[in-house]
């Protein structure tokens, strides 16, 4: 009984000192040593740095390298299963110009997001670890303007930014598996590939957790205000979906109901975000979507 | 009892910890390339300054979204709280005050992180389950990125008449 309380003390300690940066590794290892200098036997020091290390790696934060390995394969599956790459070099860019934009201001300058358009003519829009990011044809063809299209590149910016995808896959079980690091995703081909379907099919089928979605629905609204576009871009772009049939299998089924996404918006809107006032900018996004979207 | 004694002081040493990360800070570094100070609470508001990445500020107030800072010349205005946070960036950047928890210790210490996709991600082609073009795809969208550079977003911004 004595031992179990010293054990549970030295790992609630432990994941103090995780706060504070230690691997999981590094943090059973001083556990260990800790136990023995207070006089434990190794065979229990030994048992105690073995299950904080277990226990870290639960709560640990996945390593950036590692996150976009994972993204990386998401984004091979999102080519495979969502859309086929929309081939228009302009148009790929203007997209990755607004989204740049928009990231910006966004919490992880530090990463560098990608995006891209597929094509498929349902509108969707997601976003992988690592700052893969991808919307379709679909929605630009919903859209008027940049601020539309800011919008809902910010409201997948957001995800990034607050690593919902990663704390989704935490949830999901998948914890082992990210505290891997790339070079041992590379190593072991079977492993990585298991871990990208299960991830894959969490983002794709599952969705993210509702409130998640309200969350970037927030922030990204913020970070399109913040960029100087028009914060009602999302708002707009939410409410064409709601009177779009043909919508169903994007954001339709893996999101909370739009009305509920656009009353909290308002309530946004209307509160701290009050007095706002970014472009629109139509007249670029019109002539970049009627000479390259077909 | 002794037993008692020993999950106090940890429990101690924990809320020590924690309180600490958590509480509300005096200092805040900015943590984007450049931000705005403005004189009011939204982007409309007359600028007061553009700050660095790294410039450190001192609290006054938390306003909704925003906070009321002041700079090193007694100068004061409000900053996106997605701009700041507590912790001094080392090199590269860091998120927004709100974000700060989750974020990987190495990744705070990195530098600007480039693009590239793994070896496990381009071995995927291997597995005859995916688009035989996707890797080609993906690394298609990984040049773009990493071609687009800091002047050419500051250019369409400015184009664009985004502030």
């Amino acid at each position: 009984m004595k031992s179990q309380h010293r054990l549970l003390a030295g790992m609630f300690v432990s994941l103090s000192i995780l706060q504070a940066g230690c691997s999981s590794t590094q943090l059973g290892a001083i556990v260990e040593v800790g136990m023995i200098a207070a006089g434990q036997s190794p065979t229990q020091a030994a048992q105690a740095g073995k299950a904080t290390a277990s226990l870290s790696g639960a709560v640990a934060p996945m390593n950036i390298e590692s996150e976009k390995s994972l993204g990386g394969g998401i984004a091979v599956q999102a080519y495979s299963q969502i859309g086929k790459r929309y081939e228009d070099e302009e148009l790929q860019r203007y997209v990755n110009l607004v989204g740049r934009t928009v990231a910006a201001n966004g919490s992880r300058p530090e990463l560098i997001c990608a995006f891209a358009v597929l094509n498929n003519p349902t509108p969707n829009a997601f976003a992988g670890p690592g700052g893969y990011i991808f919307i379709t044809t679909g929605s630009l063809k919903a859209m008027k303007d940049e601020a539309e299209l800011a919008g809902v590149l910010s409201h997948e910016v957001a995800h990034v930014a607050l690593k919902h995808m990663l704390q989704t896959y935490r949830r999901a079980s998948l914890v082992g598996a990210l505290q891997q690091t790339a070079a041992a995703f590379d190593a072991n081909a079977a492993q990585y590939k298991e871990l990208v379907d299960a991830a894959t099919q969490t983002l794709f089928d599952k969705g993210l957790d509702k409130g998640f979605e309200f969350e970037a629905d927030k922030v990204g609204t913020e970070i399109a205000a913040l960029s100087g576009y028009d914060a009602k871009g999302l708002l707009v772009f939410l409410k064409k979906l709601e009177t779009m049939t043909d919508a169903k299998g994007g954001w339709f089924k893996t999101h909370p109901p739009l009305s509920e996404r656009i009353s909290k918006i308002n309530v946004q809107l209307a509160g701290e975000l009050s007095g706002e006032k970014g472009v629109v900018q139509s007249e670029r996004f019109q002539t970049m979507m009627s000479a390259h979207l077909k | 009892m002794r037993l008692n004694q020993c999950s106090l002081v940890a429990a101690v040493i924990w809320l020590g910890i924690s309180g600490t990360v958590a509480a509300s800070p005096k200092v805040l570094y900015v943590q984007v390339p450049k931000a705005d100070i403005r004189e009011g609470k939204t982007t409309s508001s007359a600028l007061v300054v553009q700050v660095d990445q790294g410039t450190r500020l001192s609290l006054v107030s938390e306003e909704g979204v925003r906070y009321l800072v002041e700079l090193a010349d007694g100068r004061k205005g409000y900053i996106s709280k997605l701009s700041v946070s507590a912790d001094k960036p080392s090199s590269g950047g860091l998120g927004g005050l709100a974000f700060k928890d989750d974020r990987d210790v190495t990744e705070r210490r990195s530098a600007a992180s480039g693009r590239g996709l793994s070896e496990a991600a381009k071995n995927m082609s291997k597995n005859g389950t995916t688009d035989p073009n996707a890797v080609a795809w993906v690394e298609t969208m990984e040049k773009l990125a990493a071609k687009i550079s800091a002047d050419d977003v500051k250019r369409f911004r400015k184009e664009g008449g985004l502030q």
